[in-house]
């Protein structure tokens, strides 16, 4: 008795060491031990592959959203969505990820783009046609082709019965060193709307 | 009955320990002195205790923590512990007492420490703390695939107390994995019953009189720089000093940046410079106004993109400010371009983000302070100027100060390090690092100016930094601090 006792206990505070945070709820800190977890499956709205193609053909970009449950590295374990890019520009294409959604990377945020965070419809960015209830998805993207990243804003939308996501890019401030160049982006900023096909 | 269940519970609990006890003391040999033959030669390799080191190096305070200082802004944050259980002394034909360092900043997960002490000719002590860095992001999963994936990793010296050595001591790196059962000391895995995991060690092994080097104090080899033999991928480090106190750090002081301590202006006073202008003689004074209300215009007209302005001063004291800087096509951000004559930056934000300084535009300011001329580190300022919101009619004028140095960069180094990031450039690390940081505006605080500001300050009022805002006239300055007032959360107080 007294060693189911010692159990029990021990069981406890094994449980009262983690925590479970809906991602909803993130406020810019992390708590050892946590789960960052999405609770109401806010993040599978956007995993599929999303498609623009326009300038005849010729310039394209395909992005793919794949949604990874409980990655822990420590301190603590989040849910997240991760995501690579397809960018071709004037025929020639850029770059071409995409393949790499299929890697189970030991850390996730070494995909190009990864995140959990979730905005409301009445956060930032503005957002004029978003429903009351609707969430977004900010994520970080790391633009490793050519160190010039910033932020992802994924939003669904359905036009006439067709899944399509509006991809909002916006980068943040490089830092230049002396003579150093200053990095372009690839891809410009702005927003994009793209077709679900996968 | 009961009693001899109790009993029988008992015995079989007893002989489960002693199991248990037995696996473990069975597992947990002591090492003992040994000589080893290596590729490189006969080397002799022992194993000791802290205890015995110190009396072998006739140190007996010698210190388990050490506390780093230099130049080098992102080594000057670390403080190290020496791991006392793993003491060897190495031998050829000099001793070198090698024994792992923990870092109590994890910058990166798979870096590893190793301080090595000796003796130089001069019967001087000399301590050195060599970083293991793999060269590329680790890939492996099994044993086997971390442990190949590690021979790969570079290493390098980051410090010593002395420099004089650094080029006439050779030294090689093995790297071993070993067993760690939880709750125990390291020992082999085979028996260990209650969970274990590899623990990776990297032990430092001084070059035999076949190797490239030399032994310290010979002071005439032409030998590689420390670490940077060949084939063993390192390269020699930048040197600085090791501040070792027989005492615990609690957390790192150090001086300014290059030794300097630069003069703390008061920040109202250099604010206020800000707006002075001498018609007669235009260079003489910053005179920013003009460009401040261009960066209005520009905010108020809703760009999509930031627009801005480097301000500088030259050697002789003369001011200028640069042409209006509009972002590249596909780029909605002004680069930060940092040279040691800028003293201030200015940009606008777009509405379609916050009103308020970014995590990023924070660590640009620590650059701008780290690469500026030390006797004008006192005006370092980084002004926005954004709009409350997209629909807003008022624009407001921002600037931060760095009014502690030291504390503002142990914030950030704290913000930085994490090891989602580990191995990744400057750039992305503050990429994620400002989105962190951006989570806290997420929750609908569009045009609610009070919010923003609290909340920035909540983040960084306590590590050095130093926020204000400009009058309306742009001919004074106010001080935001914290409230304790809920409705009422920013105090505004004015520069004299």
């Amino acid at each position: 008795m007294k060693n189911i006792f010692l159990l029990f206990i021990i069981l406890l505070s094994i449980n009262c060491n983690s925590q479970t945070i809906n991602i909803k709820d993130k406020n810019g800190t992390r708590s050892n031990g946590a789960y960052y977890k999405d609770i109401d499956q806010e993040l599978n709205q956007f995993e599929g592959t999303y498609q623009l193609i326009t300038n005849n053909g010729n310039d394209e970009l395909t992005m793919v959203f794949k949604k990874h449950t409980e990655f822990y590295m420590t301190p603590y374990t989040e849910d997240v969505l991760v995501g690579e890019i397809k960018y071709k520009k004037d025929g020639v294409v850029l770059f071409d990820n995409l393949n790499k959604i299929n890697l189970n990377l030991p850390n996730k945020y070494s995909h190009d783009i990864c995140g959990n965070t979730l905005v409301p419809a009445v956060g930032i960015p503005p957002c004029d046609d978003c429903l009351p209830n609707q969430y977004r998805a900010s994520l970080i993207f790391f633009g490793r082709q050519n160190n010039k990243g910033g932020g992802i804003y994924l939003q669904k939308i359905i036009d006439n019965g067709v899944e399509k996501i509006k991809v909002l890019i916006l980068y943040t401030n490089s830092i230049v060193y002396d003579n150093d160049p200053i990095p372009v982006p690839l891809i410009s900023y702005g927003e994009y709307v793209l077709t679900r096909i996968n | 009955m009961r009693k001899k269940q109790k009993q029988g519970s008992r015995y079989r609990f007893g002989i489960l320990g002693l199991f248990l006890i037995g696996i473990a003391f069975g597992g947990c040999e002591a090492e003992k002195d040994f000589l080893e033959e290596s590729d490189s030669g006969k080397q002799m390799r022992r194993d000791i205790t802290f205890e015995q080191f110190k009396s072998e190096i006739g140190q007996p305070k010698f210190s388990t923590k050490f506390s780093l200082s230099g130049s080098d802004l992102a080594r000057s944050m670390e403080d190290f512990e020496i791991d006392t259980t793993n003491v060897k002394a190495l031998e050829t034909n000099f001793i070198v007492y090698s024994m792992k360092l923990e870092p109590k900043f994890v910058s990166e997960v798979y870096k590893f420490y190793n301080l090595l002490v000796y003796k130089d000719n001069g019967d001087e002590i000399v301590k050195q703390i060599m970083e293991f860095k793999p060269t590329t992001e680790i890939t492996g999963e099994t044993e086997q695939e971390i442990y190949n994936y590690l021979q790969t990793a570079s290493k390098q010296i980051i410090y010593s107390t002395k420099e004089s050595n650094l080029t006439t001591f050779c030294v090689k790196t093995e790297i071993d994995m070993v067993c760690r059962c939880y709750g125990h000391t390291v020992f082999e895995c085979l028996g260990c019953s209650l969970g274990w995991t590899w623990r990776i060690r990297v032990i430092t092994v001084p070059c035999t009189n076949g190797d490239e080097g030399g032994g310290p104090g010979n002071g005439s080899s032409s030998g590689s720089p420390i670490g940077g033999s060949p084939g063993d991928g390192g390269g020699g480090g930048p040197s600085s000093t090791i501040n070792n106190e027989n005492e615990i750090i609690a957390s790192p002081v150090v001086p300014g940046l290059d030794g300097v301590i630069a003069p703390i202006e008061d920040p109202c006073v250099s604010l206020k410079k800000l707006f002075e202008n001498d018609p007669l003689s235009p260079t003489i004074k910053p005179n920013i106004i003009p460009n401040i209300n261009i960066l209005t215009d520009q905010a108020s007209s809703n760009l999509n993109n930031e627009v801005g302005y480097y301000f500088s001063k030259d050697s002789n004291g003369l001011y200028a400010s640069s042409d209006l800087i509009i972002p590249q096509n596909s780029d909605n951000t002004v680069p930060i371009k940092l040279n040691n004559n800028t003293y201030a930056v200015a940009h606008t934000h777009t509405a379609l983000l916050y009103s308020m300084f970014s995590w990023k535009d924070v660590y640009a300011l620590h650059e701008l302070y780290r690469q500026a001329d030390a006797a004008y580190k006192t005006e370092i300022t980084l002004l926005l100027v954004s709009k409350e919101c997209l629909t807003c009619a008022t624009v407001n004028v921002y600037a931060l100060k760095i009014e502690n140095f030291n504390a503002f960069r142990y914030k950030l180094q704290t913000d930085l390090n994490n090891v989602r990031t580990a191995g990744f450039t400057d750039d992305q690390k503050t990429d994620y690092a400002s989105k962190t940081f951006e989570e806290k505006f997420n929750l609908g605080l569009i045009g609610d100016t009070p919010a923003l500001e609290k909340l920035f300050l909540e983040e960084f009022s306590s590590f050095g930094l130093s926020l204000y805002k400009a009058n309306d006239d742009l001919n004074n300055w106010n001080k935001l601090t914290l409230s304790s007032i809920p409705l009422n959360p920013i105090n505004e107080i004015p520069c004299n």
